[in-house]
Order: structure tokens, then sequence, then C-alpha cells
């Protein structure tokens, strides 16, 4: 592992967000579509007490939406850019490692997520009148779950595009999703059946954007923070374990060459 | 010691078996030739030696080192270039070349240095701020090759690197890998279907068919033991001399002698040894003739007998 093996992949990602088409995209469209749609929605039910919590609870739902896809997204096209190309095996026979990968690629998630962030908080704030930073350091710990998560999901992703084929890439949908329901992004937790609650608690995104509504609300607990932090580093180790297995796998197997 | 020994290497892609316990060495700074016909596990072969693929059972040690235990260590002495490589096709060849280079970890004044260097040697500078998809196939495989240089490589895989080239640019190709081998101290496999390129650049070979190793040694080791003559043809002046070439019998080294009115054939190992006292004795008999012409066994010849013969043959 070194710094600048792991600057490689950022500044391929780097290049690839000038040059490649529907990079710009994940960026500045989906979030301001999100974050615009949010909004109208709570101009429409506004004038109550009730009305400016749900506002709440729709904004803090699409940044932290954006900020985990960005950041799965990172992870994800750090390969899919390879395979699209056919060019995997340059890099499966490169001396970078893993960690390289997950550190380069992870440093783009977050700066594309943090770019997205800054485009909604204008635009939050101008239209809207919503200040997302009202959450204090606390948006610090659920921005960094959000993070943590995403990168291990992308690894998930990557391992799953290894073994089966890039066609598998769909799966993420499918888990996003699923993650979408479950971790109660746009309503309160309390909302959910319990055996669906059982497995929200499970999920740093759960964590991560209750710590961030609650702090916004007023509330002064940093603990969901913390679990959200911890969860997604517990998450990344896991998925980095099954990627790294993932890719011996289709050594072996010769599943790599024919991506 | 060998740069490159390869020990008993197998692959199994499940039931197939594409490469089946083969063993060979390489020496450092020699050009060694990987041969075999369509599916015979040359690729496969390098693919493993180039760390892209695991072997099921065996290993190869590079340079010292073992490809499935120091993996990463390999990788930074290894190179693999093969034919109809592809890159981003949105980047140049500036950007691709500095982005391997950067996974290879060399620093900024390295990477200058070294991409500088491989844009002088494979004449880059024109086509440099292209991107990729806009090149043609030739300029193409001279990034791929550029490419799998970053990292000066100890030994350098080549999976038929002139597949798909015309004789220009496929010369310029010989003529690179020639200097880096010399300049760089370099060590070559290559895999070709052009077996006149192979005998060009190699001194030593390996055949493989069927995922077997049929043979490895220098390419004349593999025509001697083949049995394998090179021929001289001639065209006497006069019909009526034919009676006169009984000589050429008894000169040791000359196997066979045909005559078909003024056509004559001889065989001979290495003719060039005995030319000068087959012409003293066409000039003793006072015999003339027309014209002379060598034509050497070529490795292709060699080729087809050992495919054919299957396995195992000497
Ligand atoms: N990933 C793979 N999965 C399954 N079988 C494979 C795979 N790669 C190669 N093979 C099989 O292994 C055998 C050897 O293939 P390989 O590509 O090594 O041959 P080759 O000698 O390089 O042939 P060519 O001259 O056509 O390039 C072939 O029968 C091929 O079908
Ligand atoms: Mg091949």
């Amino acid at each position: 592992m070194t710094l600048t093996q792991a600057k490689g992949h950022f500044y391929k990602q780097y290049l690839k967000l000038f040059k490649a088409a529907g990079e710009w995209e994940f960026i500045l469209v989906y979030p301001l579509v999100h974050l615009f749609s949010m909004g109208f929605l709570s101009a429409f039910v506004s004038g109550t007490d009730t009305a400016r919590v749900a506002l709440t609870y729709m904004f803090v739902g699409a940044f932290s939406w954006n900020f985990y896809v960005l950041a799965q997204k990172g992870i994800t096209y750090g390969i899919l850019h390879e395979i699209w190309s056919d060019s995997v095996k340059h890099l499966a026979t490169a001396p970078a490692g893993i960690i390289d990968f997950i550190i380069g690629n992870g440093a783009y998630s977050l700066l594309s997520g943090l770019m997205a962030w800054l485009l909604m908080y204008l635009c939050a704030k101008i239209f809207f009148a919503f200040d997302i930073f009202t959450a204090g350091p606390v948006l610090a710990l659920g921005l960094i779950g959000l993070w943590l998560y995403g990168m291990a999901e992308g690894l998930i992703v990557n391992a799953i595009m290894l073994l089966k084929g890039p066609e598998y890439m769909s799966i993420t949908w499918i888990i996003t999703g699923i993650v979408m329901v479950t971790s109660a992004v746009y309503y309160p937790l309390s909302i959910l059946p319990e055996p669906i609650r059982t497995v929200a608690s499970i999920l740093p995104t759960t964590h991560a954007i209750e710590s961030i509504r609650q702090a916004i609300l007023g509330g002064n607990s940093v603990t969901p923070g913390i679990n959200a932090v911890l969860l997604g580093i517990a998450y990344l180790l896991v998925a980095s374990f099954v990627f790294s297995k993932a890719l011996t796998r289709s050594k072996q197997n010769g599943t790599i060459l024919r991506l | 010691m060998s740069i490159v020994q390869v020990l008993k290497l197998e692959k199994s892609f499940g039931d197939f078996k594409a490469v089946n316990k083969i063993s060979f060495e390489v020496e450092k700074g020699e050009i060694f030739g990987v041969l075999g016909p369509n599916g015979a596990g040359k690729s496969t072969t390098l693919n493993m030696l180039a760390t892209l693929i695991e072997p099921t059972s065996g290993t190869a040690v590079i340079n010292g080192f073992d490809i499935k235990k120091d993996t990463k260590k390999v990788q930074e002495i290894i190179g693999l270039c093969t034919s109809s490589t592809k890159f981003f096709w949105d980047f140049n060849a500036i950007e691709i070349l500095n982005y391997y280079a950067m996974l290879y970890d060399l620093d900024s004044g390295a990477r200058k240095r070294r991409i500088a260097s491989l844009i002088e040697r494979f004449e880059i500078s024109e086509f440099q701020n292209k991107k990729f998809a806009e090149l043609s196939t030739g300029m193409k495989q001279k990034i791929a090759l550029a490419k799998s240089l970053i990292n000066k490589p100890k030994v350098w895989f080549l999976d038929e690197p002139t597949n798909g080239l015309d004789l220009e640019v496929s010369k310029t190709v010989r003529k690179v890998i020639r200097d880096i081998v010399k300049e760089e101290n370099t060590t070559v496999l290559l895999t070709s279907h052009h077996l006149s390129e192979v005998e060009e650049l190699s001194k030593r070979i390996a055949l493989i068919n069927k995922g077997e190793l049929v043979v490895v040694g220098s390419i004349k080791q593999v025509k001697d033991g083949l049995n394998f003559f090179d021929t001289i043809y001639f065209t006497l002046a006069k019909q009526s001399d034919a009676s006169q070439l009984e000589f050429i019998k008894k000169i040791e080294g000359f196997e066979y002698i045909r005559v078909e009115e003024t056509r004559v054939l001889v065989r001979a190992r290495s003719p060039q040894k005995l030319i000068g006292k087959l012409i003293n004795g066409l000039e003793n008999k006072n015999v003339k003739i027309y014209d002379l012409e060598i034509k050497r066994a070529s490795l292709e010849d060699a080729f087809l007998k050992l495919i054919k013969g299957g396995s195992g043959s000497k």
C-alpha cells in the first residue's frame, strides 16, 4: 500500500469525471431532483409544525441518500470503468492492493459526495430556507457512517460482479432500494413494522440518518452517530474481506478473464 | 539460476485441463518463444505467470519470487502485453500511462522520465493527445506495449504482440523487443503464430499442444531432434552430367541425393559447411551448373511434424 498507488485510483476517477458521459449527473442532477421534489412536496403541506418536521425528514433523507449513493458509486465504478473498457487485466496484474483501491476510490467517493452536498446545501438554503448545518458536529458522525457503509456496499457489489459478471451491477439498485425502505430514510423508524425495525437497527444508514435528524430537531444525543460510525467500520471490514476473497476466487476459476 | 522457473504448472477450468503440469526454465536476458496451435494453452500459461489467473496446481518462480506466495513482488517486476489490448476509450496515451505508472508506485519524477522515454521509443508523441478510441490498431498496440513496460519489468510477457499489425509496425515492435532486452536486460516470454517471427527473435522455444509440453530447447535442437535437413537445389547445364554426381554420396554430411533430369536435390544437416566441397567436386568433374539454392528447414516444418506426431516425439 502506498499513497501513490491510492492516488492512481483517485486520478482515474477524477479524469473520468471530466471525460466520461454520465458522471456529473450523480453529483449535479439526481441530488437536486431529490432535493427539489422533497422541497416542493413540503411546500405543498406547509404551514403547520408537523410540516416543519416533515420538511426536515425529507431534506435529511435527500441529503443522506445521495451522499450514501455517491460513496457506493465511487467504489463500484472503480471496477466498472475497467470492465466497460475491457481493461480489468491491467488492474488485476498491477501491484496496487485492495487497500489502495479502497483509499483512492473512497477519497473520490467522499469528494463527489461533498460536492453534491455543497450544491444541495446552497439550493436548500436559498429556495427552502433549510440549513442542514444546524445539525452541528453530529453531522460529521452521520456522514462518516454513510460514507463507510456506502463503500462497504460498493465492495460487495464489486465482489458479486467479479464472480458473476458485470450484468450483476443491477444488484446495486435492488440493494439500495431495500436499504432505502428499511433504514427509514424519509420517515421515523417507529412507522416501520417490528420485524423490519430489527433489520433497520443493524444498518448504519438508519443510525446515521436518525442522528442527523435528531440533531436538527433539537436532540443532543451522540449515540446514534457513534453507532453509525462503528457499524460502518464493521461493514467495511467485512466487505473488504469478501471483496478480496472474490478477487482471489475469480483468478482461480478464470471468471476474471471474461470481465 | 534461471530467472523464470515453471514448475509443474497446471490449470483447469472446471473439468477441462487447459495446461497440464508443464515445466521449463527461461534464462535471464533471453527471448523465449512459446509456440502451439490455437487453444494449446499458451495464453493460459502466460496469464498464470503474469498473476492474472491462479494455477490449479504447481507454481512458478520469477526472479526468486513464487507467483502464488509473493504475488505482489512478482507483479512489481513483470509486464504483460497481449494483442488487441484495450484501455479507457476516453483517455489519451499520457493519461493512460500516468494512471498505470501510479498503480506501479512510480513517484512523479520517475513517472515523467519513464513516460517520456516510452513515448520516444514507441514514437507516440504524434498521437499522444488523442483519445484511445480514435487511434488505429497499430497506435493502440504501441500504447499497450508502452504500458506493459511502465515499471521497467525484469520479465516481459508478450502474448501475440504483433497480431493484427502491418509489416512496418510489426518490424518496429520486433526491434523494440530486441532493444529492450539489450538496454534494460529484460527477459522476454513471447507467443506468436508467426513462426518466422519467433525464429528471428528467439534462440529457445517451448512447444505446447493440448496443454502438454511437447518439446523445449533451442530451435536448432528442435529441428535436429526431428531429423530435419536443409536442402540444396541446383540445375545441371547438361542432363548427361548426372552420371558424374556419384562423388556427392561420398562427401560426409550429405544424406540424400535425388536427380530428376537436370534438377538435383541434395539433403544435408548443415549445408553451409559442405557447399565448398560440393562446388570443388563439380569443378573437378567439369560439371557445369546454372544455379544453386539452399532452402533451410523451417520452424514451421518442425512445428507441423510435432503437432501431427502428437506429444512426446523427440
Ligand atoms: N476463462 C476460461 N474458461 C474456460 N476455458 C478457458 C478459459 N480460458 C481459456 N480456456 C480454454 O483453455 C484452452 C487454452 O486456451 P488458451 O487461450 O490458453 O490457448 P492459446 O494457446 O493461447 O490459443 P490461441 O493461439 O488461440 O491464442 C482453450 O481450450 C480455451 O477454450
Ligand atoms: Mg492465446
